[in-house]
């Protein structure tokens, strides 16, 4: 579904991804973990070409998304992406940040945008805050709209970008409960998380990122069990 | 002393106000004159014993001329003030009645004479009183206040003048400037240049100097272009108006370019992420959040326009500067009538300033 043929990423002279090649396939969950500047956002964010690639392609259900001629805005529209600082439109209701996407770019109805984002904030539990500003609602709740938001897209597959790690941690677990049924319900995720309960009991495979490179991939079990790479062992010890 | 005093009440001054009072006092005094001349011809005597008063006079050095053929008459002081009907006293002591004034039968010497009008100011004068006609006119000056009262009309037209070009202007800065602010802001280089260099120059000149240069500069090169070479002049309005809404532009092109700037840079990569346009971005996300955090610094750009539109008096443009310059060279009274504008520019700006403060107030608590 998603695959990722020698991305190369620098910011000026910061060379940050140096040559990634990996393969999503659907209904995985896929969990990056690693330190801080390894280069696990930066490359989830050239996913849907937040960050433009320096090198490298991209191919979606087969079609290179790195070429110039591809309409990007379409690419993005198939994937949902999930923010650390939940990026809430303040502006809107919840109900409104959940339709003004399928209004705005699939060119929905008002009403049927509606219909579709009630399921969804019932899917979150979060029907009662329909009409409730983000202001007005609590992190977790937050970031459940904003997972709701995304959904709202239809995508294929959902980017979650740390989606915890600016959450007080008794928040945390309604936020990752909706996204364990997310990958019951087999939505194709690429998730960078410092959680590695999640990734351990969640995912389908792990990739550990070290200094823009995938040191070590496989099943959880293996990652966290049985780890082969010298960093990995020591990333591991340091967190777990 | 043989002038005869008496208290003068407000009836009767009253009464020299009004038209009759005015006509009598004229007549009082060609009568005065003739009586002058009977006397003249006819008493020897009187004019001798006169004639003696004037020569001790003129040796304890208070005249200073004799008053030629009327020496030895009876004396006529005629107290004339502008504007009329004020209150005379004499060394001091009030007289009965109001000016225009005659007063017959005062011994020769010197006076005090004041003159004294509600909403005027007292003017006081030393006059040598002579044998014969003297006359002494007063111009009375209003008092500050009164001033402040009577040009308050005028200075409340140019006011009008100075808010509609500060609104007009304000309003034309805020299209160009939401333009210009915009296009400092895409992703397209070339309007990236040509907006960023317009906000240079507008804002890095004096407006002045760009008054000047639209008034003055522009009028031979538009002969050039679309005339037979000769300057084409530019009405006073439009020009004022032309440099304080470009100008204007400049300012709000950064105001808005801020207020774009300062919505977070998640808010874009969210809208984008659904897989909006940058034009959809912009305009359902970006915009309407950035539109709250402009509207205060576009109060105070009001505020500081206000107050620089004074700067088109230099070509002409009757609002508040302009009008005020042009009752000073008639009225010589610089100090009230500048006050009085300062006073007029703060009843425009303190009520906008309280609004923007309420505004900014109100904007935070519900961001």
């Amino acid at each position: 579904m998603i695959k990722v043929v020698n991305l190369h990423k620098r910011f000026n002279s910061l060379h940050v991804l140096k040559g990634i090649t990996t393969q999503i396939n659907p209904g995985e969950v896929v969990c990056i973990i690693g330190p801080s500047g390894s280069g696990k956002s930066t490359f989830l964010r050239c996913l849907n070409l937040l960050e433009e690639p320096t090198e490298g392609e991209i191919f979606i259900e087969g079609v290179k998304i790195t070429d110039e001629k591809v309409n990007i805005n379409e690419v993005r529209a198939e994937m949902g992406m999930v923010f650390q600082r939940f990026n809430l439109f303040p502006h809107m209701t919840a109900l409104q940040n959940i339709t003004i996407g399928p209004v705005q770019v699939r060119k929905l109805s008002q009403e049927e945008a509606e219909e579709r984002a009630y399921a969804l904030l019932d899917k979150v539990g979060l029907r009662e805050k329909a009409h409730e500003y983000p202001d007005n609602l609590s992190g977790g709740q937050q970031q459940r709209v904003a997972i709701a938001r995304a959904l709202s897209m239809h995508p294929k597959a959902m980017l979650f970008d740390e989606p915890t790690s600016a959450l007080d941690p008794e928040m945390i677990k309604e936020v990752l409960d909706v996204m364990k049924d997310l990958a019951k319900e087999g939505m194709t995720m690429v998730v960078v998380s410092h959680e590695m309960g999640f990734a351990r009991e969640v995912s389908d495979r792990v990739l550990f990122m070290d200094d823009g490179i995938i040191v070590e991939e496989g099943p959880p079990s293996q990652i966290f069990g049985n780890p082969q790479n010298e960093r990995t062992k020591s990333f591991l010890s340091k967190v777990l | 002393m043989t002038t005869s005093l008496s208290v003068c009440t407000y009836d009767a001054r009253a009464a020299g106000e009004d038209d009759t009072g005015y006509r009598f006092a004229g007549r009082e005094k060609t009568k005065g004159v003739s009586m002058k001349q009977m006397k003249h011809s006819r008493t020897f005597i009187v004019t001798l014993i006169m004639a003696g008063i004037f020569l001790l006079a003129a040796c304890s050095g208070q005249a200073q001329e004799t008053a030629g053929d009327t020496a030895g008459t009876d004396t006529v002081l005629i107290i004339t003030s502008n504007p009329e009907g004020a209150e005379v006293f004499i060394n001091g002591e009030p007289y009965d009645g109001v000016t225009p004034l005659t007063i017959r039968g005062l011994s020769p010497g010197r006076y005090l004479v004041e003159v004294a009008k509600a909403r005027y100011r007292k003017e006081s004068r030393y006059v040598e009183v002579k044998p014969g006609e003297n006359m002494v006119r007063f111009s009375l000056a209003e008092t500050s206040l009164y001033y402040l009262w009577k040009i308050a009309p005028l200075l409340l037209l140019g006011a009008v003048m100075t808010l509609f070009l500060t609104i007009i202007s304000v309003f034309n800065g805020i299209v160009i400037g939401t333009f210009a602010g915009m296009a400092r802001v895409v992703p397209f280089r070339l309007l990236n240049v040509i907006a960023g260099a317009y906000v240079n120059f507008f804002r890095g000149t004096p407006l002045l100097v760009q008054i000047f240069m639209i008034h003055f500069g522009l009028p031979p090169v538009l002969g050039s272009l679309f005339g037979d070479g000769t300057p084409i002049p530019l009405n006073p309005f439009l020009s004022a108006l032309s440099a304080l809404s470009i100008n204007s532009g400049a300012y709000v092109a950064e105001i808005i370019r801020a207020g774009i700037q300062s919505i977070d840079r998640g808010q874009m990569e969210a809208a984008r992420s659904l897989g909006m346009s940058y034009w959809q971005a912009m305009r359902h996300i970006i915009l309407p959040q950035a539109v709250k955090r402009v509207i205060p610094p576009l109060g105070n750009e009001f505020i500081a326009m206000l107050k620089d539109s004074s700067l088109v008096s230099v070509i002409g443009m009757e609002e508040l500067v302009r009008k005020a310059q042009v009752i000073v060279t008639r009225t010589y009274r610089p100090t009230e009538t500048w006050l009085g504008v300062g006073l007029v520019f703060l009843m425009m700006t303190l009520p906008f300033t309280k609004i923007v403060t309420e505004l900014e107030r109100r904007l935070k608590t519900s961001d």
